[in-house]
């Protein structure tokens, strides 16, 4: 027994390792950049200027770990520089590598981008210092439009023909600005030349490996580092909106999706098991086939129409207005100084109709569940002993069929459970429930990956978790499955 | 034995099995729908005759007709075409496209409504009944009998296509799982490198040197994305081979043993528990929020994240299959393990298998109304089935918005199921009957 427990324990290192790393593979994959999220609410509190913002951007890059390599180990193209991961800004990468597609020559690519930043600052202290005189500025104005709109194509446009053009465009329109603006122009067509004539094209295709070692985001991310403390001990960083730790939100939301998870598996097993032992007791009973065909039908009601539909129904002031259409309390809040049980009787009418949903679609698969399991189990040889020994039919069906037949149902629900942390989606927002569910879709529509992130591999890890207990469980009660290879 | 042939004469001549033969009728219907939608539903008239001249504008791929050089009809007119006097004209049974929006008849007309239509002459007139909404309308003024025709074709595209990767990738995987288990697969250890190389190079030449190109087509979607993953697949496959071919001829020259045994059955089993772990409807949710949402895409996920459960059977079924007696005799005369898999085993596990696969498409019609309910995922403003029950639930009194395709929905995953359990039913019954002749 032991012997099998560690062997699954070994096996759940790496599955646990790939588990994050599809986590961690969302994560980075996530359209902009985090700090732009986190800097921009930052300052909504304090106005900062632009500046300042830069600062603020390369300080937290700094204290989250976001400079350093992706992973471990990196595969690239030789052509690549060490340190492309370091090009925080979408764009500029995107531009960069289409750039290294065409040439293969990141040394010319560097010394064209560095030309065109020093064009840039350049163009700006004559922008400065032509503005100054007013009379002047008047007669720089189209000069001054065309060439700073051209170097800003430059820096994103990747064809060279239209390259060549720009360039050439503003070297006719610099004429009347300084000579060290036209030399670093002049500078920036040479480089701009160097970069179309020499293609090394054949280093794109030829892999590089580098080993970064522990100093990378995904180590950081897992194991923590001064900052954080890391997914393997519960901290999935800091929410880009709410800027509060993601555990605190999730401990915070996830009360109501566990409530509500929680007592719909009770009254679905309340409810089911005894329809499933009834069903197999009479199988071929005109009752039991049109259960049957019921509880089909019901398996295959998508909740969300059942959902939309009992609103329709029953929270309608045009039909029937029983029940409130949404939230879980009301809108002002407990009264003062409730009780828990008056809390409860309180938020009692905005349960029903999500109870409802949440409950009625596990129904036909428990049911089904039991009725095979029993029925198998009445099939077999000391049912007929029991019953030639003259017990009672309710004795053989609770006392022997029903209680060998438990084990599956208690491995679905350890298959159920994980459930929880995702919470339903679905349901959560047809009844706006402010559990997990209802929070993801928020955090997915304001892009806030860290949550959605969390929540994925949560409850990932937690299916692998109950997987791991139903299997050991299953040993424990049936040794069969412990000497199987 | 039990193969598709057996099963589908069982199936034709299954006087008994009603059920199957209402549910398989009812699939036939949405598949119908869903290939003739654009003639079921559209703005444009089936046929009409202008000045002699008979048009058919809804077959048409032009958007106009030359009729003089004073003269031209423009196919795209919209509504328009219920105005314009013609000497014959014959309408699709829903005369509207799901797009094309019906201002005089919003917001949302429910099915029972007066609905108006305002001629040239500016003189309003209840409108005739075969220009009727006859579901009524949504917010826009869209049809949405219209909408569900084409909400057919989505679902029945989602469910079998996303289905096929599945089967084909679970099929594969479970297939070599159960048959090879963990040490029937021998290899030496100059294939097993070579092999390596090759699945590095095929990431590193197929999907990072092309990075560019991948996230081009991710993010146009359609036709670009099917073609690229196929023309990737195609070359990797042919690349493998050769690798593998080219090791095992180095191996057979110089006389190395091949007593590597690849524990292919732990491999495959892990890959399964993993994403069997991963809550699938979160994970569409997160991949389609970093890439632009398409059917493509949504196709293509379901497919790759559904497989596991038919990988499971057929791993269990090929287990089983390979311990019989013909797959003994077949091995005796010296067939080869892919030809045994292939000619012998799949057809007479593949009934069993298309119980899951069928289980599967309704699952995927359901995920894809899922999502497009709360509306992540999917292409906005497509008509699908879930995008109006997303908008009824945001307009009570609008119960057309939400009977209508709730129930088609719930039929068509009724149908495939039942199809599923019928089927399970029949094979269970034939392999009773076999045990009972042996």
């Amino acid at each position: 027994m032991l012997e099998y427990v560690a062997k699954r324990l070994l096996w759940f290192i790496p599955t646990l390792f790939v588990i994050t790393l599809i986590g961690f593979t969302l994560l980075v994959n996530s359209p902009g950049d985090p700090l732009d999220l986190l800097v921009s609410s930052l300052n909504s509190r304090q106005g900062t200027n632009g500046n300042d913002l830069e600062q603020q951007k390369t300080h937290w890059r700094k204290q989250l770990g976001l400079d350093l390599p992706l992973f471990y180990i990196s595969i690239s193209q030789l052509s690549e520089p060490d340190t492309l991961y370091k090009l925080y800004d979408q764009q500029a990468l995107k531009t960069y590598k289409a750039l290294l597609n065409q040439t293969g020559n990141a040394q010319a690519i560097n010394a064209f981008r560095d030309a065109l930043y020093k064009s840039k600052q350049l163009f700006n202290r004559e922008l400065q210092v032509v503005k100054k005189d007013s009379a002047q500025a008047l007669r720089y104005m189209e000069s001054s439009h065309v060439i700073l709109a051209n170097l800003n194509v430059l820096t994103l446009q990747t064809n060279p023909e239209k390259n060549q053009v720009s360039i050439q465009t503003i070297l006719s329109h610099s004429s009347n600005y300084s000579s060290p603006f036209i030399e670093q122009i002049k500078l920036l067509q040479t480089a701009f030349q160097t970069l179309k004539n020499n293609h090394t094209v054949y280093k794109n295709y030829i892999p590089k490996l580098i080993w970064h070692g522990t100093a990378n985001r995904y180590h950081r991310w897992l194991f923590g580092s001064s900052y954080s403390k890391g997914v393997i001990r519960g901290d999935f960083g800091i929410s880009y909106i709410k800027k509060e730790p993601v555990m605190a939100i999730i401990k915070h939301k996830i009360i109501w999706s566990l409530f509500f998870s929680v007592l719909s598996i009770i009254l679905a097993y309340a409810i089911s098991i005894p329809i499933g032992i009834a069903m197999a007791r009479r199988p071929h009973s005109k009752g039991s086939k049109l259960t049957e065909l019921l509880l089909f039908m019901m398996y295959s009601l998508p909740s969300f129409f059942v959902g939309v539909l009992l609103l329709m129904l029953f929270a309608n002031p045009d039909v029937i207005s029983i029940f409130p259409p949404s939230g879980i309390k009301p809108i002002e809040g407990y009264p003062d100084g409730a009780s828990l049980l008056g809390k409860f009787l309180e938020s009692l009418p905005y349960m029903i109709l999500p109870l409802v949903c949440y409950t009625y679609s596990s129904l036909a698969f428990i049911s089904r569940l039991t009725q095979t399991a029993v029925s198998q189990q009445l099939s077999l040889d000391y049912i007929k002993t029991a019953k030639a020994k003259g017990l009672s039919n309710h004795a053989i069906i609770w006392k022997h069929a029903f209680k060998n037949s438990l084990l599956p149902l208690i491995t679905v629900f350890s298959s159920i459970f994980p459930a929880i942390i995702g919470g339903s989606v679905i349901i959560e927002s047809i009844f706006t429930i402010p559990g997990m569910g209802l929070e993801t879709v928020r955090a997915i529509i304001a892009k806030d990956y860290p949550i959605v992130i969390a929540v994925i591999t949560l409850s990932s890890l937690l299916t692998m978790l109950s997987y791991l207990i139903a299997d050991v469980l299953y040993a424990w009660v049936d040794p069969r499955i412990r000497y199987k290879k | 034995m039990n193969s598709i042939t057996t099963y589908l004469s069982i199936t034709k001549t299954g006087h008994k099995n009603r059920a199957l033969r209402i549910a398989l009728k009812t699939l036939f219907i949405f598949i119908v729908i869903a290939l003739l939608a654009p003639l079921l539903a559209n703005d444009r008239p089936l046929v009409c005759k202008h000045k002699n001249t008979w048009m058919f504008p809804a077959f048409s791929l032009n958007n106009n007709h030359i009729i003089s050089s004073s003269e031209i009809i423009n196919y795209n007119m919209g509504k328009e075409w219920k105005l314009i006097s013609l000497d014959f004209v014959l309408f699709p049974p829903c005369a509207y496209s799901p797009t094309s929006i019906d201002a005089e008849n919003a917001p949302g007309k429910s099915p029972f409504d007066e609905q108006f239509i305002t001629y040239k002459n500016e003189s309003t007139h209840s409108l005739p009944l075969k220009f009727r909404h006859w579901l009524g309308t949504t917010q826009n003024g869209n049809d949405v009998l219209s909408n569900m025709v084409y909400g057919a074709r989505i679902a029945i595209c989602i469910g079998i296509f996303s289905m096929l990767i599945a089967s084909v990738i679970g099929i594969c995987l479970g297939a070599s799982a159960g048959f090879f288990q963990n040490d029937q697969l021998k290899t030496g250890p100059v294939s097993l490198i070579l092999n390596g190389l090759a699945l590095f190079m095929i990431w590193f030449y197929g999907m990072y040197v092309r990075s560019e190109a991948w996230v081009n087509s991710l993010n146009s979607g359609g036709l670009l994305l099917i073609i690229n993953i196929i023309a990737t697949l195609l070359i990797s496959i042919i690349t493998l081979m050769l690798f593998h071919k080219l090791g095992k001829w180095i191996e057979q020259k110089t006389g190395l043993r091949q007593n590597i045994r690849f524990p292919l059955d732990t491999v495959i089993s892990r890959i399964i528990e993993v994403l069997n772990s991963i809550p699938a409807l979160l994970l569409i949710i997160a991949v389609s929020a970093i890439a632009k949402p398409s059917y493509t895409l949504l196709i293509i996920i379901i497919g790759f994240l559904s497989w596991t459960s038919i990988a499971r059977l057929a791993r269990a079924e090929f287990l089983k299959a390979k311990q019989l007696d013909y797959v003994t005799s077949c091995r005796a005369i010296g067939m080869s393990h892919f030809k045994i898999m292939q000619k012998q085993i799949l057809p007479n596990v593949l009934p069993v298998l298309l119980v899951q696969i069928v289980f599967g498409m309704g699952s995927a019609v359901l995920a894809e109304a899922s999502l497009s309910f709360i509306g992540i995922g999917v292409p906005l403003n497509s008509a699908s089935w879930g995008n109006l029950l997303n908008e009824g639930r945001d307009h009570f009194s609008s119960w057309w918005l939400v009977v209508f395709p709730g129930l088609c929905i719930f039929v068509l995953i009724f149908a495939y199921n039942t199809i599923a359990k019928q089927l399970g039913k029949t094979s269970a019954a034939i392999e009773m009957k076999e045990i009972e002749k042996e």
